[in-house]
Formats: structure tokens, sequence, C-alpha cells
């Protein structure tokens, strides 16, 4: 897909119609009704951003939902690109708010936890958005038309198998085994990455595709 | 059944009779579900892989049992009775079932039942197994639940089971789901843990706490709040069945009583 075409589907507005909004309101509605709930109250930094950062990414897993999957399936441009093109428009909201929030809180903690504070806790929140899309894909690639639905009951029991091990803790505070911790997760970030990568590959592709961009088709002819 | 059957059976035997196939299909549907297999490998893992300073002992299994049930449980069971609830909506296939000889009311409590019957008998289940396991060992006084506490587990996991399919009922489009997930625990616990007596109006057992603070700050009655519980998954089976435009006078009528009924449970159990 061309930088033109995508911006044609983002500027005429049929990006943002075939995605659906209801799970991504509410998240962001979750997020609202949660910091209103807390007042300015910003003492819990990290527990604070790993609510706000989970309620972010739940909502984000609806967004590989696409009703005109099948009818595109016959488009020459790729799954993957199609996928990326929702993907970007999610991330389009999610870095701004997250960005917002770690701005709101960070400043409630030490000057020098500041950097590792945001930088581990947006690691933990692209491992779950990763997480999350990797599920969808897998579930469009086998069959499912609308597997936003599998993608909450997915990362829950993702985030629960992550934090039962006590050898390897997960979500821990901020302290000596923040950076371990963190490790771990960019582990599992590279990990949904890849399992994403793979999900995205067309299925009648060949592991050596060629390039079936129209205009090289054009060219070739 | 033969014509013969419900001709001698009675009206009422041969009603029961034909929702006893759609019961047991809700059944096997919610069972067969992927997501309801989440739950036995998770606890299975999670205790596998849990520390357990002072040894697998009784009150090991004992806080192993609750949890399953009363947190790992009804945080599935909710998007499996979501799901499967959903299931006719999500493949189309409503408006086949339109023409079939059993109205929508009908399905929805077969639903209902199928969902809720097993889940509470398998509420009932862990909870004998925790009153055995407590009869023949010795449970640290502050692991242990009294037999009001133990009641409560049969409708924490039924009422998640309820709380699926009330969100599929109500909530028809794509992140309903979601939405009743967000609201109905994370919502939940932070409107709840905003009052004292909140911890008894919440849908979940009174013996712990999400927060810090000991269990039930305010005191209560365990029992009235098992019956406070029965009360919502009343009060969830009849709003997700009379859920259609038709029938909400009967929603009224019937769910009315039911409402002000859990609410007084839930005021006498206070005092």
């Amino acid at each position: 897909m061309t930088p033109s075409v995508a911006w044609e589907l983002v500027r005429s507005g049929h990006l943002v119609r075939s995605l659906r909004l209801a799970p991504f309101v509410a998240g962001v509605a979750a997020v609202a009704a949660f910091l209103a709930a807390r007042r300015g109250d910003t003492h819990d930094v990290i527990g604070d951003l790993r609510v706000l950062g989970l309620l972010l990414a739940l909502g984000s897993g609806y967004v590989l939902d696409d009703g005109a999957a099948v009818t595109l399936q016959a488009s020459p441009y790729s799954l993957a690109r199609r996928l990326w093109l929702r993907i970007g428009c999610a991330a389009a909201v999610v870095v701004p708010l997250w960005t917002a929030m770690l701005a709101y809180f960070l400043p409630s903690s030490p000057a020098g936890d500041r950097w590792p504070l945001g930088l581990g806790l947006t690691v933990e929140l692209a491992a779950a958005l990763t997480v999350i899309w990797a599920v969808a894909a897998w579930g469009r690639r086998h069959g499912f038309e609308h597997p936003g639905i599998i993608t909450t009951p997915a990362l829950l029991a993702t985030l629960l198998l992550a934090a039962s091990i006590p050898r390897a803790p997960m979500l821990v505070g901020f302290g000596p085994q923040w950076t371990p911790a963190h490790l771990r997760w960019l582990g599992i970030l590279v990990g949904a990455t890849c399992v994403l990568v793979a999900g995205m590959r067309d299925p009648a592709a060949r592991w050596r595709s060629t390039d079936h961009h129209p205009s090289r088709e054009r060219q070739r002819v | 059944m033969t014509a013969a059957d419900s001709a001698t059976a009675g009206p009422r035997t041969a009603v029961s009779r034909r929702s006893m196939p759609l019961i047991g299909r809700e059944t096997r549907r919610l069972f067969r579900h992927p997501v309801t297999w989440l739950i036995p490998p998770i606890v299975v893992v999670t205790s596998a892989l849990d520390g357990a300073s002072n040894g697998r002992n009784a009150g090991y299994w004992y806080g192993t049992i609750f949890v399953a049930v009363a947190f790992f449980g009804p945080l599935f069971v909710l998007f499996a009775a979501n799901l499967v609830a959903s299931s006719a909506r999500r493949s189309r296939a409503e408006e086949m079932l339109e023409v079939t000889p059993t109205t929508d009311t009908r399905r929805a409590w077969a639903m209902c039942l199928g969902i809720a019957l097993p889940l509470a008998g398998i509420g009932a289940i862990a909870a004998g197994a925790m009153a055995l396991i407590d009869s023949v060992n010795t449970i640290p006084p502050e692991d242990l639940l009294t037999a009001g506490e133990l009641a409560q587990l049969p409708f924490i996991l039924a009422g998640a089971g309820l709380l699926g399919v009330l969100g599929a009922r109500w909530l028809r489009f794509a992140g309903g789901a979601l939405i009743t997930f967000i609201v109905g625990t994370l919502g939940a616990v932070v409107v709840f843990g905003r009052f004292d007596s909140g911890m008894w109006w919440m849908w979940w057992s009174t013996s712990t706490n999400f927060e810090e603070a000991p269990p039930a700050p305010v005191p209560g009655n365990a029992w009235l709040h098992a019956a406070y519980l029965f009360g919502l998954c009343a009060c969830a089976a009849v709003a997700a069945v009379y859920r259609d435009r038709t029938q909400w006078t009967r929603l009224a009528l019937v769910g009315g009583p039911i409402l002000a009924a859990t609410l007084a449970l839930g005021w006498l159990q206070l005092s």
C-alpha cells in the first residue's frame, strides 16, 4: 500500500469508519474515569500507570477487526500493509495519550528515577499491545473475522502467567529488580513482534514472494 | 419426545422436557469453549510455579482452590459465557433461529440456566472441598473462610457467567464484552472501594479485599451476602431473558420486585 493510498483512506475517513470504535472509546473512557477517580492523586505512579496502560491495551485489541476483510483479500495490497495501517491508526491515539499520562504522573517520582520508570512502563505497554495484536493477527489468519473479542482473555491469561513466576518476577516495583524484569518484558516484546509479523504474512504468499505492487506490475508489462 | 408423551405429561412437564436439551447444549458449548479451557492450565501453571514458602500443605491447597474459583474462574468464565451467548449474533444465525419452534425467551432461559447451573455446581463442589480440607487439617485462622463465605463461592462463579450472558444480550456490538469486563471488575473495584461498606455491595467474596485494608471493615452477615449475590444472579438472568423490547413490561414486572428484594438483602446484610 503506497503512502498516497494510505493517506487517502485516512483523509476520506474510510479507515476510521472501518475501525471498531466502541472498545477503543470504552478504553479511553475508562482511562478518563480512572483519572477522575484518583482526583489528582499521583503517589502510586507505577500502579496507576500499569492500570492505565492495561486499559489502553485492552481498548486497542479490536483494531484488527475488519468487516470488509474477506472482500479486501483480493486487494493488490498485502495483508501486512493493511494490518499495519490499522495498527498505525491505533498507535496514533495511544502514543499521545500515553505520553500525556507519563508527563502527568512521572513528575511525582524522584528526578533520577523518571527515565528508567517511563522507559520500563512504556516497554510493558508496548509488550502488552504487541501480544494483543499478535493474538488478533493469528486469529484473523485462522478464520476469525472479528478476533478482537478473544484478545482480552488472551492478554489477561498472558499477564497472569507472566506474573506467576516467582523466580523471574515481571510486575516489580522500582528497585534492583526493575532492569532485569524489563529485560524480560523486552524479550516478550521481541517474541510477540516476531509472532505478529509472522501472523501478518499473507496466507497465500510463498516464502520468496515476488513484488506484486500494481505500479511494478505495470512496468513489467 | 412423542406427541403421546406430551399429552400424558402435561404442559409444564412437556415444556421442561423440551428445555432440558437446550440447557444441556448451552452447558456443552460453555465447557467446550477454548476460553473456558484457559482456566485449568492457568491454575496448574500458577500453582506449580508458586514458591509455596511453607510447602504445599493443606493451607496452600485451600487457598489455591479459593483463588481458582473466586478469581481465575470468574475472570475467564465471563468471556467464555459472553462468547457462547453472542455466537448466534456473531455468526449471523439469529434469522435462522427466529423460525425455529422455540422462542427467544426460552432460548435465553436455557442459556442462563445452562451456563449458571453447572458453574454454581462447580462452585459448590469447590466450597465442599475447602470445607473437607478444613475438617481434616488445620487451616491458618487468617485464611479460614466461614460457612457463609464458602456459600458465596457458587454465586460468584455463576454470577460471572450470567454477567457475560447479560453483556452479550444488551451490548450487542463488538467491544460489549470488554465494556462488561471493565465496568464489572475495575469499575466496581474503584467505585465500591470508595466507601467503607463497599466490600459488602461488591459482587465478590467478603473474605478478602483487593487493597491492603483489612477485609470487610464494616461488619455484616456473610450468609445474607450470599443471598444478596443470589439476588444479583437472578437480576442478571431476568434482565438477560427479557431483553427484547416487546418483553420490557415483563422485565419491569418480574425484575422490579427481584431488584427490590436484592437491594433489601444488600441493606440487611450490613445490620
